[in-house]
């Protein structure tokens, strides 16, 4: 089934003195969808998401959010999403009821109490509102942000590196709540995260950048299909990698093992096929391909190429 | 608008207790002078009988005239002395005391002066010199970025905030000097006249309220204009929040005494805009320097058109990422 898309990022570059961050960077978020956006340090995703919430301009490219164009028609775009981008923006020496106001005045919208409740027991802060914000934990800090985000009701949510610096419950709590926003609310979220298993276990497909440029979009569904790892000596380890790719399979380097998707038919084959060739394969185990293989190979295949 | 009288109301949340502080402060020194004035009188001394206005004004004139006369003309002194002659002349002349005895004369007093050259920028500092600056280096100015009301109301809203903040404090001033006129007075002096002069440096006669409300009229326009330099500084120098107040201090308050050194060597210096801001005192004759009131004006009009083109250009094209 087609779906609106929430945001549309189209061919978007942007240069910071002689370096260009972003290169021709394309992406969409659909209605109703956890998109999660990977890459390594200083691939430009800060930069990516500083943009599609008008931060800072491009120089090429057209980014629209629920049709509207970023640039041209500012308020209009930026009335469908809430952001967190890096620390969430709150005053410690208020309280987060008042924070919440602070939002709520310049809004542009008719926000009404029974609104504002609602973000609040959504998050799960009743019991703290009237604390100030300087007594909350970075997690409540993180939750109180993304109240503020939810307050007029957007279309989507944009998260950057929501579980930075979140203690192991703290991860688990935010994974909750935006699965929880999701699913009751039908908001998009759209979340940068160097947390591999946090994504996988959150989104519903992950867009791959590095040096401002997206190497892949996958959805999570497909990602989980079942491979077969064989290991080898570490020494053999990328003749074994050729040597298979050359029998016309794309494997995938993890850790000291190779994945293959392949039927369980051909592998005793395969397996003399490399033994053949003086290449001893130890253990064979069925298993299935990670984010984190596909992070992996999507990065690092890019630098093998 | 809504998004402009949401900052307003926002800045002002962020902002009262400040608000609450200064208003103390001043409640309270007022407060210390008059219980000074009651209490420790020097009984010792045997009080003269109460001088007429009269006969001060005229020993007053009997000294001014020569001092004139001994002026140069080019002296930035001399319109101020030649000005205070025709004014004491002509309250000679129809009868009016320069020292009105009613409540709002506590008001008039404040209009000018110290008032406007120092206290009035430093609550205006106070208030409202890290009006940006603290946003942006603690990243909360990402609240308003994020917002879907855009850079240009940004900066309208929160200059507004800062005007509008800085004349209520002032408003709260007056009304603690009418408070306090009133106790000693004990009649407000609607109908008291003041001589003073009108724009062409004629002498007129208006009465007490109208003179206040003249002068409250005036201060907020200065007000305006300190609040749009205070706001391009703390814009240009956002991430560092205490430099951009300094700034501001210095700018504001200390440059002026430093300019006034070089003033006559160097007429240039005449038109710094802080020099103007004691925009009332062209009305009483006490204007220091050369300028006339319509001169004035257009400094501080060109000192706001300036800070404000600075302040949305910069807002326009800021990296606020840092």
């Amino acid at each position: 089934m087609q779906r609106n898309k929430v945001i549309e990022v189209n061919h978007v570059s942007k240069r910071l003195g002689n370096r260009t961050i972003i290169d021709n960077l394309s992406l969409h978020v659909n209605e109703g969808e956890i998109v999660g956006f990977l890459g390594p340090n200083g691939s430009g995703k800060t930069t990516s998401i500083r943009m599609m919430t008008g931060m800072i301009k491009p120089d090429q490219g057209s980014i629209k959010i629920m049709g509207y164009d970023i640039q041209a028609e500012f308020s209009l775009a930026m009335k469908h999403i809430g952001a967190i981008v890096e620390q969430p923006a709150l005053y410690g020496y208020l309280s987060g009821w008042e924070n919440l106001m602070q939002a709520v005045r310049i809004s542009g919208m008719q926000i009404n109490k029974e609104r504002i409740e609602w973000c609040v027991r959504m998050v799960q802060l009743q019991e703290r509102m009237q604390e100030k914000v300087q007594r909350y934990s970075l997690g409540m800090k993180q939750r109180l942000a993304i109240a503020q985000a939810l307050l007029t009701q957007p279309k989507m949510i944009i998260l950057d590196e929501p579980t930075n610096g979140l203690d192991p419950s703290g991860i688990i709590e935010m994974r909750t709540l935006i699965h929880k926003l999701r699913d009751e609310t039908g908001v998009s979220v759209f979340i940068s995260s160097h947390l591999l298993s946090e994504i996988e276990q959150l989104c519903d497909r992950v867009i791959v950048i590095d040096q401002g440029k997206t190497l892949a979009a996958k959805e999570m569904s497909s990602l989980g299909h079942a491979a077969i790892a064989l290991t080898v000596q570490d020494d053999q380890l990328q003749s074994a990698y050729h040597l298979l790719q050359l029998e016309g399979l794309h494997p995938v380097l993890q850790n000291a093992r190779i994945l293959i998707q392949e039927e369980a038919k051909r592998i005793p084959s395969l397996v003399n096929h490399l033994y053949q060739r003086g290449i001893h394969v130890y253990w064979i185990e069925k298993t299935k391909q990670s984010l984190e293989d596909f992070f992996l190979d999507t990065t690092q295949g890019k630098e093998r190429k | 608008m809504e998004y402009i009288y949401g900052t307003v109301i926002n800045e002002w949340v962020k902002r009262k207790k400040r608000v609450y502080w200064i208003i103390s402060v001043y409640a309270l020194l007022t407060f210390a002078l008059l219980v000074a004035e009651v209490f420790v009188k020097d009984t010792s001394v045997q009080q003269a009988p109460e001088v007429q206005w009269q006969e001060q004004l005229q020993a007053q004139l009997a000294q001014l005239i020569p001092y004139k006369d001994s002026l140069n003309t080019s002296d930035p002194a001399y319109r101020q002395v030649a000005n205070q002659i025709i004014i004491a002349e002509h309250q000679l002349a129809a009868g009016v005391n320069p020292e009105p005895t009613g409540a709002l004369h506590w008001i008039n007093n404040d209009m000018s002066g110290v008032f406007i050259k120092y206290i009035l920028p430093l609550i205006i500092i106070i208030i409202g010199a890290d009006v940006f600056s603290a946003d942006i280096s603690s990243g909360t100015i990402k609240l308003f970025l994020l917002s879907p009301q855009g850079r240009p109301k940004i900066l309208l809203s929160k200059l507004l905030a800062v005007f509008l903040i800085s004349s209520a404090v002032t408003v709260a001033i007056h009304l603690l000097s009418l408070c306090v006129g009133l106790l000693r007075e004990k009649q407000f002096g609607l109908q008291d006249n003041y001589v003073l002069l009108d724009i062409f440096e004629r002498t007129i006669v208006i009465t007490s309220w109208e003179f206040t409300l003249l002068g409250i009229l005036l201060t907020m326009f200065s007000t305006f204009s300190i609040a749009c330099m205070v706001v391009f500084f703390s814009l240009i120098l956002g991430h560092h929040s205490g430099f951009a107040t300094l700034a501001s201090f210095w700018f504001i308050m200390i440059m002026d005494s430093l300019l006034a050194l070089i003033k006559n060597s160097a007429p240039i210096v005449q038109y710094f805009p802080t020099f103007h801001l004691d925009f009332i005192s062209h009305f009483t004759g006490r204007f220091d320097g050369h300028s006339d009131f319509m001169t004035s004006l257009v400094v501080l009009c060109a000192t706001n058109a300036i800070c404000l083109a600075a302040s949305w250009l910069s807002i326009k094209r800021k990296n606020f990422a840092g």
